[in-house]
C-alpha cells in the first residue's frame, strides 16, 4: 500500500472510528429501542430472546429504513444535492411509527447535526445541518450521519455497516444495562451477530427512495408505544 | 439570552430535590425567572414531585431519563440535558435553569458544556468519611452541600471530623452544612448562588 493510499485508508478508517464510538456525544445512551418494555413484559429474559429481537429489529425494522436512508443520503452528498437529502429525512419522518421512535431519531440527529461544522466543510453538509438547526428538516439521525460519513470519506457500504452496526450495539448496551446479559457475552453476541449485520446491509444498499418501508417488526412498535406511556422508566425509548 | 445553567449533583437521597425545592421560593421572592430538569434513575417521580409541589409553574419542570447512566447524562454525552434546556430557554426565556442529576457516586461531575456553576450535595448519614475519600464531586464543585446536619447525632456521625475534612478536601472552595428537612442553612446556599454564579447580575 502507497503512502498516499495508506492516508486515504486510515483517514476514512479513523473517521469510521469516530462516528461509531460510544463517545460521540448524541445521547445515544437514552435509548433502548423498545428493549425495557419488552425485558418488562417477561418477552426478553434471555440471551437467545435478545438475540432474537436484535435480528428482528436489523432485517425487519432498519434496513429498508434507516440503514436505506444513510446510503441514500451518502449519495445524495456525494452529488452536492440538499434537495435529496431534504427529501430522504422527510421520507423517513414519515416511516417511524410512534412518537417516541421519531423524537428519538430527530434529537440523536440534531446533536449529530452540531457536531458536523467541526468534521468536514463540505458545503452540502454544512446547509443540511443548517436546516437542521432552523427545524426546517427533522435531522434524522441515520440522514445526517450518512451524510457526514460521505463528507469525511467513508464509503457508502462502511457507511451502512456504521449505521445498522450502531443499532446493534445501541440494543446491546441497553441490555446490558437492564441486566439481560454480561458485558463480555454482549461483545461475543456481537460477533455472531456479524452475518446478520451485513445481510441487512446488503438490503439497505439496494433499496431506492421509493421502496423504503416502515418498521415491520410490529412487536417491537407496540412495546416501543407500551413504553412511552409507562411512569417509570429508565430509557427515554 | 441563554439561561445561567445551575448543576446539582451528589448520591442517591442525599437531598438534591429538597434543595431544589428549598430555592424556589427564594429566586421567586428575587423575581428571578426559573425552570427546572431533574433525571430521574427509574421514574419520573423527582419531576412530579416539584410540577406538585406549587413551587413552580409546572410546564417549567421537564423530567428527563438518563438511560441508567446519570453521570453519563451529565458529563460525557449530554445531549439529552441540553436538548431539554434549549427546550425550556426557547419555550419560557428563564434566567436560570436548575438542572439536578440522577443520584451518583462520589466521582459524579458536571460537564462545562452543560452547566455554568454546579453543587455536590452529600449527607452525613452516607457516611461521615465521604468527604476524606476525596470523590472527584467533592474535589472539583463550586460549592460543596452537606446536608443532613441535624442526623449527624442518630447516626454516630462526628460533625467535627466532617467539617475538618472538608477544609482539608476543599480549601479554596466554598462548603455549606445544612438541615435542608428545617431549612437551616437555604439561605446561605442561595446566597452563595448569587455571588459565585450570578454574580449579582439578576438580583434586584
Amino acid at each position: 500500500m502507497t503512502n498516499c493510499t495508506f492516508d486515504t485508508h486510515a483517514s476514512s478508517v479513523l473517521a469510521m472510528m469516530q462516528l461509531s464510538d460510544s463517545a460521540l456525544p448524541i445521547g445515544r445512551h437514552a435509548h433502548a429501542f423498545g428493549l425495557e418494555r419488552l425485558f418488562r413484559d417477561g418477552r426478553v429474559e434471555t440471551p437467545q430472546d435478545l438475540q432474537s429481537m436484535i435480528m428482528s429489529a436489523l432485517t425487519h425494522g432498519v434496513a429498508r429504513a434507516d440503514g436505506a436512508a444513510a446510503a441514500l443520503a451518502h449519495d445524495a452528498l456525494g452529488a452536492g444535492l440538499l434537495s435529496g437529502l431534504l427529501e430522504i429525512d422527510a421520507r423517513l419522518d414519515l416511516l417511524k411509527l410512534t412518537a417516541s421512535s421519531q423524537a428519538a431519531s430527530r434529537r440523536c440527529g440534531s446533536r449529530l447535526a452540531t457536531l458536523a461544522p467541526a468534521f468536514h466543510a463540505n458545503s452540502t453538509l454544512v446547509k443540511f445541518v443548517q436546516e437542521v438547526s432552523d427545524k426546517k428538516t427533522p435531522g434524522h439521525v441515520s440522514v445526517v450521519s450518512g451524510a457526514v460519513a460521505a463528507a469525511m470519506g467513508i464509503s457508502r457500504e462502511d457507511t451502512v455497516l456504521m449505521e445498522l452496526r450502531g443499532v446493534v450495539t445501541m440494543i446491546l448496551s441497553a441490555a446490558v444495562r437492564l441486566d439481560v446479559i454480561p458485558a463480555s457475552a454482549a461483545q461475543e453476541m456481537l460477533v455472531v451477530l456479524a452475518p446478520e449485520i451485513i445481510g441487512s446491509a446488503g438490503i439497505s444498499l439496494g433499496t431506492g427512495i421509493g421502496e423504503m418501508e416502515c418498521g415491520a417488526a410490529a412487536g417491537l412498535e407496540i412495546a416501543s408505544m407500551r413504553h412511552a406511556g409507562d411512569h417509570s422508566r429508565l430509557f427515554a425509548t | 439570552m441563554a439561561a445561567v445553567r445551575l448543576g446539582f449533583g451528589g448520591p442517591v437521597g442525599s437531598g438534591k430535590t429538597r434543595l431544589v425545592e428549598r430555592l424556589l421560593p427564594l429566586f421567586s421572592e428575587e423575581s428571578i425567572s426559573v425552570a427546572v430538569i431533574t433525571n430521574d434513575l427509574v421514574t419520573d417521580e423527582d419531576a412530579e414531585r416539584v410540577k406538585r409541589s406549587g413551587l413552580i409553574d409546572p410546564e417549567r419542570v421537564l423530567g428527563v431519563e438518563s438511560g441508567a447512566c446519570p453521570h453519563t447524562a451529565i458529563r460525557e454525552d449530554p445531549s439529552v440535558n441540553l436538548e431539554a434546556a434549549e427546550r425550556l430557554e426557547r419555550r419560557f426565556q428563564p434566567d436560570v435553569i436548575l438542572i439536578e442529576s440522577g443520584g451518583d457516586n462520589l466521582a459524579a461531575t458536571f460537564s462545562s458544556e452543560l452547566v455554568d456553576w454546579w453543587a455536590f450535595v452529600i449527607d452525613v448519614s452516607g457516611g461521615d468519611d465521604i468527604p476524606r475519600k476525596r470523590g472527584l464531586g467533592v474535589l472539583r464543585a463550586d460549592l460543596l452541600v452537606v446536608n443532613k446536619i441535624d442526623l449527624a447525632p442518630h447516626v454516630d456521625a462526628d460533625l467535627e471530623r466532617i467539617t475538618g475534612d472538608v477544609s482539608l478536601a476543599r480549601p479554596d472552595r466554598a462548603s455549606l452544612f445544612t438541615d435542608l428537612r428545617s431549612g437551616l442553612g437555604v439561605k446561605a446556599v442561595f446566597e452563595e448562588i448569587k455571588r459565585s454564579a450570578l454574580f449579582g447580575k439578576l438580583t434586584g
